[in-house]
């Protein structure tokens, strides 16, 4: 090669070195949040908690948030985003604790090496307590305590003579809980119950149940605790001419638009709301306080509902819902 | 003794004439689009994502690219071969989930390792089932994967219903598979180098690796001049799924749980791996070190696009648009390469 050539090469390597080392130089004073949750950030209820995050993120000038997660639910790549979330070395990590068994080796290394974790959405409910992922702090629902509420409000109102919870889910350890938790206080009364896997996909989950339904003609409550699945499935019964609100009633989970319209038209019964605003907003604020001025969040869990929303509360939450806070 | 021209002639024929280091030979070797490719958005992201170029991310990213590679690999050797296998997701989740079934009820000494070569064996049957769907019932590679990867998810749905199995075994192949070393480096970064080198070898220099271009390339021509080619092909088939068999073990082994989900998704991943690593997917032409380029890409753009505070919603978008560059920009080097 030429000296002219090999000088080049040279001169751009040095440059690109000079480049490289001056990036990680320049670091600010600002505190830097990391924010990673399962998903998929595109479903609704997850844009409330970016929502939360993104709010909480304003609140303060030297705060640098960045929030992230698959675009539809894929655990392996929420693994590999917590793997780049810790190699960014953020000042605090929030993160969901979708599966702590999977989770605790790469988290349990991180907080030893001296990054706060603060957990929320999905707990580590695993047992003993001493076994678990040592976060700061959680921040959302109790989930077993959610199914039990839905129950209870469900006996509230009527005795069914079957009930179905939908999982669209399976494998996640607080959903499998929630369903846990209705399933085993409809047992209490003698009122046959369980958990039906609709997969994570709306439409083809919409069918399954419909499928169950037919089966079971006698199920006359259904669980739903998302509500992107809520609405598929009270779409696809009353296509088919069944008469949701009577015949089938709904009990949901979490709030949108149409599921506020449903209830305010009588198709669903109640919606348990888990608030999860709140969840992105105070999981950032606790973050943020804490590795500002070293302050220790209040005790997990930090519980974020549930709220139970009827109709009365529907006309001031519909605005809100629209909003994207609630 | 069979002779059929294949790219490593090709490439050899002007050695000794001119220097190897000059643009017109350096085009000439399959793999380089996919090493420029590699190299320019490694630097990309090291200049445009913090800590990017740090040991704790480098290390991070050679585990995922491992267990995407492995399975790549496999996929790339079926691909030149000239078939293809949708299956692949399925089988790394079968084999994970009869490894920890396995493991959990082995509980002698050894167990793990037990459960481990039942995982591979079971692996290489979906591979040897898919040839004689493919090979015997005459159905299109494409649509009988598809049903293959289909029906082994249903099956394995079926059975957990969902939920994940937590693993019980000993430690014996996780550790081996991908115990934490110094640094946080694992087994698998180095059993994923050795696959591409030990199949990179059987490709480029074996005479079934001679065989494989040749039942993809022009497969009348091989089967005239002798070469058996379904039994290429069955072979090609197991090899594919075995790795991803392999694949899916290392990545449960990592989680220490089998869930029916873990990989869905990923077949179409390893195919764009390989594809942006200069496979094509009429066959007859490709390369297993350009596999592992390709894989190394899959595996850094997202943690790139994320490290560089990119919303990851844009991250499908942005490796549609690389797999179908790299797609057109293998297709004009192979051109040159050929003579056509």
């Amino acid at each position: 090669m030429k000296f002219g050539k090999k000088l080049l090469l040279a001169l751009t390597v040095v440059l690109l070195s000079t480049l490289l080392l001056g990036v990680g130089l320049a670091q600010e004073e600002e505190v830097n949040v990391w924010v990673v949750v399962h998903g998929g950030i595109a479903d609704p209820f997850w844009k409330r908690v970016e929502k939360g995050v993104m709010d909480a993120a304003t609140n303060h000038s030297d705060l640098e948030v960045t929030y992230t997660g698959p675009s539809e639910y894929n655990f392996t790549e929420f693994i590999a985003d917590i793997e780049a979330a810790v190699a960014s070395k953020p000042d605090v990590l929030v993160c969901t604790l979708t599966e702590p068994d999977a989770m605790d080796e790469v988290l349990r290394t991180a907080i030893a090496d001296g990054l706060p974790v603060i957990a929320i959405n999905a707990p580590d409910l695993r047992e003993p307590p001493e076994n678990r992922i040592p976060v700061l702090t959680y921040v959302g629902e109790d989930s077993y305590h959610i199914g039990v509420v839905a129950a209870e409000e469900t006996l509230k109102r009527f005795t069914p003579k079957r009930a179905l919870f939908v999982n669209h889910h399976p494998g996640a350890r607080n959903i499998e809980l929630r369903g846990q938790g209705f399933i085993d206080t409809l047992g209490k009364n003698d009122i046959p119950a369980e958990a039906l896997d609709i997969t994570a996909d709306a439409v083809q989950g919409a069918e399954i149940t419909l499928a169950y339904l037919v089966a079971h003609p006698d199920t006359e409550v259904i669980f739903s605790t998302n509500t992107l699945r809520t609405e598929a499935i009270v779409t696809r019964l009353l296509d088919e001419g069944i008469d949701v609100g009577n015949e089938v009633k709904i009990a949901s989970m979490d709030m949108s638009e149409k599921v506020l319209e449903y209830i305010q038209e009588g198709q669903v019964m109640f919606t348990l709301d888990q608030q999860q605003y709140l969840q992105g907003y105070l999981g950032v604020e606790f973050a943020y306080l804490h590795a500002k001025y070293g302050f220790t969040p209040p005790p997990a869990p930090v519980s974020t509902g549930p709220g139970v929303i009827t109709a009365e509360n529907v006309p001031q939450l519909m605005e809100l819902s629209k909003q994207g806070y609630r | 003794m069979l002779i059929i021209q294949n790219q490593e002639i090709a490439h050899h024929q002007n050695e000794g004439i001119r220097s190897k280091w000059t643009f017109e030979e350096l085009r000439k070797i399959p793999e380089f689009g996919a090493l420029i490719a590699f190299l320019a958005l490694f630097i990309f992201f090291a200049i445009c994502a913090p800590r990017f170029f740090s040991l704790r991310n480098i290390t991070s990213l050679l585990t995922i690219i491992a267990e995407l590679g492995i399975m790549t690999v496999g996929i790339s050797f079926l691909m030149i071969g000239g078939e293809i296998d949708l299956s692949v997701s399925s089988a790394y989740a079968t084999a994970g989930f009869v490894f920890v079934t396995l493991a959990n009820i082995f509980t002698f000494p050894l167990g793990s390792l037990l459960a481990f070569i039942v995982a591979l064996l079971v692996s290489l049957l979906i591979g040897f089932v898919n040839s004689r769907v493919v090979l015997r019932g005459g159905i299109p590679s494409f649509i009988a994967t598809l049903g293959m990867m289909m029906f082994l998810r249903g099956i394995l749905l079926g059975i957990t219903g969902g939920r994940s199995i937590s693993y019980a075994g000993d430690s014996l192949v996780p550790s081996l598979l991908t115990g934490i070393m110094a640094y946080r480096f694992r087994p698998s970064h180095f059993w994923f180098i050795a696959i591409v080198v030990v199949f990179s070898f059987i490709l480029n220099h074996t005479v079934f690796g001679n065989r494989v271009f040749a039942t993809g390339g022009k497969k009348l021509a091989a089967y005239t001049m002798g070469v058996n080619v379904n039994q290429v092909k069955t072979a090609c088939f197991m090899i594919s799924s075995v790795l991803a068999g392999l694949s899916g073990v290392i990545a449960i082994s990592r989680f220490s749980l089998a869930n029916v989900s873990f990989g869905q998704g990923m077949e179409l991943e390893a195919i764009a791996a390989s594809v942006i690593g200069g496979t094509l997917m009429t066959g007859g032409y490709g390369s297993i070190i350009g596999a592992a380029l390709g894989a190394g890409i899959m595996g850094m753009v997202r943690t790139g696009l994320v490290m560089a505070g990119v919303p990851s919603y844009w991250y499908n978008a942005f490796v549609g648009i690389i797999l179908v560059i790299a797609a057109v920009v293998n297709l004009k080097l192979r051109s040159t390469i050929l003579g056509e």
